[in-house]
Order: C-alpha cells, then sequence, then structure tokens
C-alpha cells in the first residue's frame, strides 16, 4: 500500500510541471516542490534512523509543508509543534517525545532556544537543511505500517494524549475524503487553517493526491482579504471551522458571492456548524458545495454531511464514511439500536489508531475489540444520518481545539492561595466558547480578589494553552462535589444555567 | 484620555496576549503574521479586552483591519473623539 509521501511522490512523477504550492508570492511546481523536499529527506536519512521523530516548529508556510514531506520521505515521524501550545507544553511534549531533531523556521529559532528545547533535541533551522549536500546515506526503508506522525490530544483527566499515526490509517482517511468529496485535478484549495491540525493538513494529502495545488495564506484574520485572494488565486476548495465560516456569511456576504464563483468544494469542522448560518449559506450561494465531517485525531473523517443534498438534516454530521464503521454503545459498552438512541459513538476502519502511545490506561479505555470508544453521545435518525449531542466527559470545543476542564482545574489548584476551582465552557458571540472558572480561595493564605485574579491568568499563561486560559475569574464559596470529592460539573453547569436565566 | 495613556494599555494587552515580547523594543507596526501566535483566536482575544479596556465596541469591518498594534491605538482614538 502506498504511503503519505508516495501522495506527493506520484503526483510529482505525473504532473511535474503543474502548480503544487504557493506561498507569498513564491510558487512551486510540483518537480520544483520534490526537490526540495528531497533536500530536507537527504538530510534526514544522512542524521537520523528509520522512524526516528522530528520536532516541527513553523508557522503555516511553504517551509512547512516541505519540511513535512521531506521527514516523511526519510522514513521518520514528524511531530508538528502547535503554535498555540503554551511553554511549559512544548516543553512536556518534547520530555515525553525525545525527538532527535527540532526543525524550526528561522522565526521559533531563539524561542527554541529560550524553552531550552535544544536540550533534548538538536535545533535545527530550515535553511540549515536546505544547505545540505547528501541525498541520504541509508535507505529510508518506508512502508506503510511506519508511523507518519505524532499528535497530542486532550485526555479527560488533563493530561494529553500521545497519538502516532501510521502512514496507512492517513492515506484511508486521505482515500475517504477523495472519495467522498470527489475533488479534480484542477483543485486549487485554499489554506487557512493551522498546518499542525489534521483538518487542514489533511486538506494538503487530499489536493496533492488529486495532483491539485495549495495556497497557504498569510494572513488569516482579514476575512475580506482571504475571500478575494480566493478569487485572485481562482481557488475552489476552502476549510474552515464553522465560527469563522459564520463571521464571513454574516457580515461579509457580498464578498463570499463573488468567491462562491470560484468556490466548489467548502468544508468544516471541529464543531457545530450553526443551523441558520448554514441555511442563509445554502440559499445565497449558486456553485459552492457545503460539507462537513465527525473525526478526531484518532479517527480522522469518519462521516461525511453533504449540506446541498440533505437540506433537511442541517444539525447532523452525515453518514459513515466510505470504509468505516459507527455504532453507538450503552454505559457497559453494548450496541445500543433503536430511533433516537442515545449512545456513545464507537468507530472502526482502517483509519482509525490502535493505541494512546505509552497510555496502557487511555487505551485500555478507549480501543476494545477493534473499536474507538471516542467519548461522544449521539443518536441516528431513521435514515441513518448521524447527530452528535455532546461528551459523557469534561471536553469541550474551545475553538476548535479539544479543551479538558479538568486540565484548566488542575493547574489553578496548584497555586496555594487558591482552596478548589472548577471550570465551565460559557457561550461567546466571537469565539463561540470561553473559559470561566469558578475558584474557591483558601482562607487561610487570604489574598485580594483582584490580586488572586490576576495571579490566576498569569499562572495560566505560563502553563496552560492561551486558548484555555479563562476569560472570566468568579469567587465562590463553594464548588459542587459528589460524596468522592468529585467535581459535579453537570450540576455546577446546569446551576449556573438557571442563575444566567438559560 | 491622550495618545500615551492608550498606548500604554494596548502595549499592556498585547504583552499579556504574547508573553514572548516582554521585555523586547515594542514594535507599533508589527504585523500580525509576524507575531508568533496571533492567530484568528488570539485575534478575538485582544479585541475583547481593547473594547473592555476602554469602554468601546468594534464592527467587525474594523476588526478585521487591525492588524498591527499602531492600527489598535488609531482606532481607540477616534472612537474616543480624541
Amino acid at each position: 500500500m502506498p504511503t503519505v509521501y508516495s501522495i506527493l511522490e506520484k503526483s510529482a512523477k505525473e504532473f511535474p510541471e503543474k502548480a503544487a504550492l504557493a506561498y507569498n508570492g513564491k510558487s512551486y511546481s510540483y518537480a520544483e516542490l520534490n526537490q526540495a523536499v528531497e533536500k530536507v529527506k537527504g538530510f534526514f536519512l544522512d542524521n537520523t534512523e528509520k522512524q526516528d521523530i522530528v520536532a516541527l516548529y513553523m508557522e503555516n508556510c511553504d517551509a512547512w509543508v516541505i519540511s513535512y514531506f521531506g521527514i516523511l520521505g526519510a522514513g521518520c515521524i514528524c511531530n508538528p509543534l502547535g503554535l498555540r501550545a503554551s511553554d511549559k507544553n512544548l516543553q512536556c511534549q518534547m520530555e515525553f517525545a525525545k525527538p532527535k531533531f527540532v526543525l524550526a523556521s528561522s522565526k521559533f529559532v531563539d524561542k527554541c532556544k529560550r524553552l531550552g528545547l535544544d536540550k533534548e533535541a538538536k535545533l535545527i533551522s530550515f535553511e540549515e537543511v536546505l544547505a545540505h549536500e547528501g541525498k541520504g546515506k541509508r535507505e529510508p526503508g518506508l512502508d506503510e505500517e511506519c508511523f507518519n506522525s505524532l499528535m497530542y490530544t486532550s485526555g479527560t483527566k488533563g493530561m494529553q494524549k500521545a497519538i502516532r499515526l501510521r502512514h496507512r490509517t492517513v492515506y484511508n482517511a486521505t482515500c475517504n475524503i477523495v472519495e467522498y468529496l470527489k475533488p479534480k485535478a484542477d483543485t486549487v484549495y485554499y489554506q487557512i487553517l493551522p498546518l499542525t491540525h489534521s483538518f487542514g493538513l489533511g486538506n494538503v494529502h487530499v489536493t496533492f493526491m488529486v495532483g491539485g495545488k495549495v495556497v497557504i495564506a498569510g494572513n488569516t484574520i482579514n476575512y475580506r482579504k482571504i475571500l478575494n485572494e480566493i478569487v485572485e488565486h481562482k481557488a475552489n476548495f476552502f476549510a474552515a471551522v464553522p465560527l469563522t465560516i459564520s463571521m464571513i456569511v454574516e457580515n461579509f456576504l457580498d464578498e463570499f458571492k463573488k468567491a462562491d464563483e470560484w468556490l466548489r468544494i467548502l468544508c468544516t469542522n471541529t464543531g457545530p456548524m450553526p443551523i441558520h448560518i448554514t441555511k442563509k449559506l445554502l440559499g445565497e450561494t449558486k456553485n459552492v458545495q457545503f460539507y462537513t465531517y465527525y473525526g478526531l485525531t484518532e479517527a480522522s473523517r469518519s462521516s461525511f454531511m453533504h449540506f446541498n443534498a440533505e437540506p433537511g438534516k442541517l444539525g447532523s454530521v452525515g453518514k459513515p464514511s466510505p470504509n468505516a464503521r459507527i455504532k453507538l454503545v450503552d454505559e457497559k459498552g453494548q450496541e445500543i439500536e433503536g430511533l433516537d438512541a442515545i449512545g456513545q459513538v464507537a468507530i472502526s476502519g482502517n483509519h482509525v489508531v490502535e493505541e494512546y502511545w505509552r497510555n496502557g490506561e487511555a487505551t485500555k479505555k478507549a480501543f476494545r475489540e477493534g473499536w474507538l470508544f471516542t467519548g461522544d453521545m449521539a443518536y441516528f435518525d431513521k435514515e441513518g444520518f448521524l447527530y452528535i449531542i455532546g461528551r459523557d466527559d469534561d471536553i469541550v470545543n474551545i475553538a476548535g481545539e479539544k479543551v479538558s476542564l479538568q486540565e484548566i482545574d488542575n493547574a489553578i489548584e496548584q497555586l496555594p492561595f487558591v482552596g478548589d476551582c472548577a471550570c465551565l465552557e460559557e457561550k461567546d458571540e466571537r469565539t463561540e466558547y470561553r473559559i470561566k472558572a469558578f475558584v474557591v480561595l483558601n482562607k487561610e493564605k487570604a489574598q485580594d480578589e483582584e490580586e488572586a485574579r490576576k495571579k490566576i491568568v498569569e499562572h495560566c499563561r505560563e502553563c496552560l494553552d492561551n486558548f484555555k486560559v479563562p476569560e472570566s475569574i468568579v469567587f465562590v464559596e463553594e464548588i459542587p462535589k459528589t460524596d468522592s470529592g468529585k467535581t459535579r460539573r453537570g450540576v455546577f453547569r446546569r446551576d449556573e444555567g438557571e442563575n444566567n436565566g438559560q | 484620555m491622550d495618545e500615551a495613556e492608550v498606548k500604554e494599555k494596548i502595549m499592556g494587552i498585547f504583552e499579556e496576549t504574547f508573553p514572548e515580547i516582554k521585555g523586547q523594543e515594542f514594535d507599533w507596526e508589527k504585523k500580525q503574521e509576524s507575531f508568533e501566535n496571533w492567530d484568528s483566536f488570539a485575534h478575538m482575544e485582544i479585541v475583547g479586552k481593547v473594547e473592555q479596556a476602554f469602554g468601546i465596541s468594534l464592527e467587525i469591518d474594523e476588526v478585521i483591519t487591525l492588524e498591527f498594534p499602531l492600527k489598535f491605538v488609531e482606532i481607540v482614538l477616534k472612537k474616543k473623539g480624541a
């Protein structure tokens, strides 16, 4: 079976002259892209062993894509470091995975040194790698069972879980997307999503698989500019989180209609798409086909939904992808059936990973008899469309990232003047959700509330990723607990909702 | 509120959002893409803090043009009629 690296290799052979990548005024044909990738591959073939881990720390840019495929081509495992990750998170990831190299863009080299990331691994800049002359002393030894990348996802106890994705699972997920979306060879994909996230990176795989072109945006905050660039580049494939699509549809409809003259595929993921926005989008556009899907890093793109084809089911995430199986299970893990019966989503298929790396406890809980138990609660309607209704744990979705509320509680409780803490998600018109922390101050170590609030935010900024830092902090007398001392978050959430008149 | 006061508050908001710039000479014209992690989420965070700090409300058409720190100073001064 082919590998993720072979996606690019194959297209470079088939379409050497075709445009493959564009960023910041610079363009690469497939032959040129492959040539740059070969340089990176040569460096790692000369300086690593097969399946060594290489951490990649760069902003979205052409060098990211070149480095990623070069690392894979050398038979190494790419560990993309997220730009939103806190300093502490980065240090923990390095300590856990012990990569052989950290490959950084010039923008991040100094930060890597400052954080001491060069203690665990050899730090190298992209320019140094490109200057390497050798073509590789060893063979890559790459096959579909090799690991392709190392990603992290939130765990229920606040500890991140490491996921090693095999070439086989990523390749199969890519085939699933191509089979469903049917992008053509003239695909031009406009990329604003983080390349470090499987949503964005998966679309790059898809585009290269069909011999299309990836355009990486420089600016990701100016929606008008983004839409104008879609027109300028004649991009026909665009993907964004629900919040971005909502912002565009509600505020930049005229520009979006111009982009619609080119767009054929619009894809969203990471959270529910507001139904009224989807309705408006479908009503105001003529060409673009709008899709969402359901998936996790552990099982990417497990279902697909084509909104244009199913205007009566806009709240659904669709039906299982080609080659994916989805069932609903009860608390004992037994399959449940029947219309509208709510259960936990379990997934199996050739795109699903088999474990959390070096985490036997989490693996045992989530992976059983070939099924991944996701923690997402859902139901099927009579036509077999899947509807996700929430989680059975403390994970919430903030700005497209899964966030463990327990992790934030734990971080705040480290402060000596905090007696207890429980965080909840709170609706926010701009970021969809934000974190609200409820804190019980330790009376013996009394602090002025304003001072405490400042210290909590400072502490969270040091040890948590930026999207996990509470937007608001409320001081309370007590937090509801079970007899065993566990936070009764469900009760707390309900009580808070009632207090706020929701 | 004069320009110096506005600048001090805006600088504080940027340093709180991007702790890595603390201790460096503040570059008022450093663009979004030159920051380590000024993404759309961080952008909305800064906008929210600026609105709160100055008691103003920004329209989305204004929000998307705030591509470097000086732009925030200009919009605050304009809104405050300074």
